[in-house]
């Protein structure tokens, strides 16, 4: 089970990079030579290779601003995930060093080390896939911002906008043990992959005090560069912002230390909400192992493991995986086939994709979806924006599944607090 | 095998020979009792690990208790290990990987002392960052360049010179690199980190050339082995490097102390 992500140029099929997620071996010059040279032949041809299938292998081809060609190899995962990975890895690249440099290298062997600083980021969107490996230690989603329900959000979220205003910023966010928890009306408005990209470029490294790194914005503004300060509060949070040239790293503490002093106690209470991922005073139904709430207007999503039941036999990560994997192969294939449809028509504007289809006249996918398994049963609805899927214990009669997950999801969302 | 043993024997005892120090630091402290009251501040017994602060934490120790801030900007070719030294004094051990560092990085480390007879906790800010990303902060930020790079030395305590085992040219470079750092206003304390020791074994970097150096530069070199897997926690194993450090600072203000006193 592995995944491989190489890029060349399009021009000459220089190899720029390439990365690799699970066992085997890397993949060889000449392998990668001809899968370029199949892509490159049919361009010559005036046609354009999209995907192939092996029995259990995809590979998907694309071509970005005409300079750069990404190829994914994968096993167990969706075309339709593989073509959001490539647009990420594209966008990691923007992010590191702008549109300008790749459209218009001075050199390759200097893109080609410029570009080495996105690697630990194109590691993390590997691990994004679901390939069925169960080594991952997080399960995370491309194109979805990972989030975190804590009860003192609402008060979070005060000072957060306090913070940026300090900074002269609109974009800022805060990340509990990597997950957002709460966020600047701005930092919503950033492309669901930028923001992805902007979590994992913070927090690819051990943990440190504070860091300022450069970073382009691949839609918003891929050639200017924006700063990322990030800074850590309380250990396993940081709060990160987007800023200009002023003020420097040492000011942004300062400012850092006024504006959070009298938070500390909040924040040390928030990060009590961790693995579990949403507030104490909610139980969860004795029969529910998990769940994945997200919100795919907004390109956000929560997951959770029922602690209640935490002696079951299959361990806790390899359930939240089970989620990822139903997410992928049911509900965006049932529910959620009409924005894809929409995503594949206009390319140009992903986006926007999702508020443009407000005519009720078409079929929006339907509104439930389900699997039983041996041991597990998986359940899917769609209310509104949200998709919540909620993953069961064999025992648990599957009409009734549908009840707890309507009644766990109005439960959720009742709480105001927790600015979902 | 035997010759090298030979070799770090005489290290040991050249160092005290030739490097003047006030040996004001206790370097055994931590195992001792005191130290070992204090240890659960900084490290915890349970997950086996250290403790990170963030900053608006400090360890809670009495406030009897001095604490006293330094900044070190560390300096080194291009991979030879800044980044993993950093990491490794700050606790974390293992290898993850060689990552190019982008931009500005500042880790704050915590660390206990007994300076004679007195506990003094040391908050040493470790600033990390790559000659690549201040480049390329001149080339798509022109305002903020300036700005930034002065931020990295602005009021810095001490530079750090970090050169690795591995690679004898890196070594070399490590003269010139503490020069290039000699015209900062505050005249910064040295400090000179050899990484990827492995005792024992041949190395690029020789333990002669080593002794060279100290005695030339009148410099201590400290040795680490980041990737070093350890039994004990980890603590005690950079125990003695982050007291050299400390050693370090301590003497350069004592230093400063004493020729305010023959000014005056």
């Amino acid at each position: 089970m592995t995944a491989h992500v190489m890029c060349l140029t399009s021009s000459g099929g220089i190899p720029i990079f390439a990365r690799k997620k699970g066992e085997g071996d890397m993949m060889t010059f000449s392998k990668m030579a001809s899968l370029n040279g199949v892509h490159m032949f049919l361009k010559s041809q005036n046609m354009e290779l999209l995907n192939t299938n092996m029995p259990d292998t995809t590979v998907v081809w694309k071509e970005y601003e005409e300079c750069i060609t990404l190829i994914a190899i994968a096993s167990g995962t969706t075309k339709r995930v593989l073509n959001q990975f490539l647009d990420a890895v594209f966008s990691a690249m923007i992010l590191v060093v702008g549109i300008d440099d790749i459209k218009n290298p001075r050199n390759v062997e200097r893109l080609k080390r410029d570009l080495r600083i996105c690697n630990p980021i194109i590691d993390r969107l590997l691990e994004c896939l679901d390939v069925g490996d169960r080594i991952s230690t997080k399960t995370d989603l491309v194109d979805l911002t990972e989030s975190i329900m804590c009860p003192e959000n609402h008060l979070l979220q005060a000072c957060l906008e306090a913070y940026v205003e300090c900074l002269d910023s609109m974009y800022g966010c805060i990340l509990i043990h990597g997950s957002l928890s709460v966020a600047t009306e701005s930092w919503w408005c950033l492309d669901p992959v930028e923001r992805k990209l902007l979590t994992i470029a913070a927090t690819t490294e051990d943990s440190c005090t504070a860091r300022d790194l450069p970073v382009f914005l691949p839609n918003k503004s891929p050639n200017v560069a924006f700063r990322l300060v990030s800074v850590t509060l309380v250990n396993h949070i940081e709060v990160l912002s987007l800023c200009g040239p002023t003020p420097e790293l040492s000011e942004v503490e300062r400012l850092a230390i006024q504006c959070w002093r009298s938070s500390i106690d909040i924040l040390r209470a928030a990060e009590q909400s961790y693995t579990k991922n949403f507030p104490f005073n909610i139980s969860l139904d004795s029969g529910i192992l998990g769940f994945l709430l997200v919100n795919y207007r907004i390109g956000k999503f929560v997951l959770s493991r029922n602690p209640q039941n935490t002696k079951n036999r299959v361990t806790g990560t390899h359930r939240l995986d089970i989620l990822r994997t139903f997410y992928h192969q049911a509900v965006e294939t049932f529910l959620l086939s009409e924005d894809i449809e929409e995503c594949q028509t206009d390319s140009t504007e992903t986006p926007k994709r999702l508020n443009q289809q407000e005519n009720g006249q078409k079929f929006e996918g339907a509104k439930e979806t389900y699997w039983c398994s041996e041991y597990h049963k998986c359940h899917a609805v769609k209310e509104g924006d949200q998709v919540f899927c909620v993953l069961y214990s064999a025992t648990v009669p599957t009409h009734t599944m549908r009840l707890i997950t309507h009644k766990t999801l109005k439960t959720l969302l009742a709480d105001k607090q927790l600015c979902w | 095998m035997s010759l090298s043993t030979e070799s770090s024997l005489f290290v040991g005892n050249s160092i005290l020979l030739t490097i003047n120090m006030s040996n004001a630091i206790s370097m055994n402290w931590l195992n001792s009792t005191e130290g070992e009251s204090l240890l659960h501040h900084f490290y915890n017994r349970s997950t086996n690990k250290r403790r990170f602060y963030g900053i608006l934490e400090r360890p809670p120790l009495p406030s009897s208790i001095e604490e006293v801030t330094y900044k070190i900007f560390i300096i080194g070719r291009s991979g030879v290990g800044k980044t993993s030294v950093v990491s490794r004094l700050a606790g974390n051990v293992g290898y993850s990987g060689y990552f190019e560092t982008n931009g500005i990085k500042k880790t704050t480390i915590y660390w206990p002392v007994k300076i004679w007879d007195k506990v003094v906790l040391f908050k040493l800010h470790f600033w990390d960052t790559s000659e690549n990303s201040i480049k390329k902060y001149n080339h798509i930020l022109p305002v903020s360049f300036v700005i930034l790079h002065q931020a990295c030395k602005d009021k810095v305590d001490a530079v750090c010179t970090v050169f690795s085992f591995d690679d004898a040219s890196s070594f070399n470079d490590v003269p010139q690199l503490m020069n290039s750092m000699s015209a900062i206003a505050e005249k910064p304390g040295n400090i000179v980190i050899g990484t990827k020791y492995r005792a024992w074994s041949s190395l690029a970097v020789t333990d002669t050339q080593v002794n060279e150096f100290e005695e030339k530069w009148k410099v201590k070199i400290i040795r680490i082995d980041t990737h070093k897997s350890v039994t004990r926690p980890e603590i005690f194993d950079c125990s003695y490097q982050l007291n050299w450090i400390c050693e370090t600072l301590w003497d350069r203000d004592q230093e400063f102390i004493s020729k305010q006193v023959v000014q005056v």
